[in-house]
């Protein structure tokens, strides 16, 4: 661990919340392209389905 | 290359690589220039706070970066009447104002520490930053209260290319005025100020902000042209 002495206290929090609003824009990003996708691809089945 | 782009189906099967690959870049940078960032000498006046700025300046590099292709986005869409243009400006507000956040927050854990304050109301610099963060919260908002999807667009791109002009008031905001947040250090005549040490890294994590920022918008936008694709084909069921 990196010694930061007393400012510590605010170094790490910046490094934390930064951390941690990747980790939101990454997650939400991606779950909602992936459930877009998946949506799409299920109205294509089902119209594929009613065609035939 | 934008006009290739501007097909969803070429675009979809370029974002579909280029995404995860912008993110390993920015994986890479961010990583690395964190490291290089707190193993480096503590500042002679600002000690080790200045750790901080690895972390506040690209966060607010990208929120600019963000509001610029908001912009150029809402303005092609406005212009040229390219839905993929639109969608693209809708993606880009939420990750604008997450990363324009991110640089208040960042900012106010240093700003105690320096200034003895958490914010400073009346300072140019934060001010224009502030009003930044509203304008993404704002474009966002004015979209989601207009059902027509069209006029939502309409109405957001004007209000993007109206918020454009806040950019170089950020920028030069520490010129114009006299204000506490510190003035320009980096593009200013004369050199950076800063020693390599810390501008090394800087540079580093400025570039893997900015990489992020278009791996995650590349991501969004995707799921933007697969709702509306969604949209089109659950009408397509109604009607039969």
């Amino acid at each position: 661990m990196i010694d930061l002495g007393r400012y510590g206290a605010f170094i790490w929090p910046a490094y934390g919340v930064s951390g941690a609003g990747f980790i939101w824009m990454i997650v939400d990003s991606v779950m909602r392209a992936r459930h877009w996708r998946r949506e799409v691809a299920r109205l294509e089945r089902s119209l594929e389905a009613e065609a035939s | 290359m934008l006009d290739a782009l501007a097909n969803p189906l070429r675009f979809m099967a370029f974002s579909r690589w280029a995404a995860p690959g912008l993110g390993l870049i920015a994986a890479m940078l961010i990583g690395f220039g964190l490291w290089l960032g707190l193993t480096a000498p503590p500042d002679y006046q600002q000690g080790e706070t200045v750790r901080i700025m690895f972390v506040h300046v690209p966060a607010a590099w990208a929120s600019m970066l963000a509001y610029g292709c908001l912009g150029a986005a809402s303005a092609v869409s406005l212009i040229f009447r390219h839905p993929l243009a639109d969608q693209a400006a809708k993606s880009a507000a939420p990750l604008g104002a997450a990363f324009t956040l991110l640089a208040l927050i960042t900012g106010s854990l240093w700003g105690r520490p320096m200034w003895g304050a958490w914010w400073v109301w009346g300072d140019a610099r934060l001010m224009s930053v502030l009003v930044l963060f509203l304008l993404f919260l704002g474009y966002m908002a004015l979209r989601a209260s207009i059902d027509d999807e069209a006029k939502a667009a309409r109405a957001g791109e004007i209000l993007a290319l109206v918020g454009l002009i806040n950019l170089p008031i950020i920028k030069f905001s520490v010129d114009w005025w006299n204000t506490l947040h510190q003035g320009e250090s980096i593009l200013r005549a004369g050199g950076s100020a800063l020693a390599p040490v810390y501008l090394t890294p800087l540079l580093l994590t400025g570039a893997g902000y900015s990489a992020a920022f278009g791996a995650l918008w590349l991501c969004r936008t995707r799921a933007e042209v697969f709702r509306r694709r969604a949209a089109a084909l659950t009408l397509r069921a109604a009607w039969g």
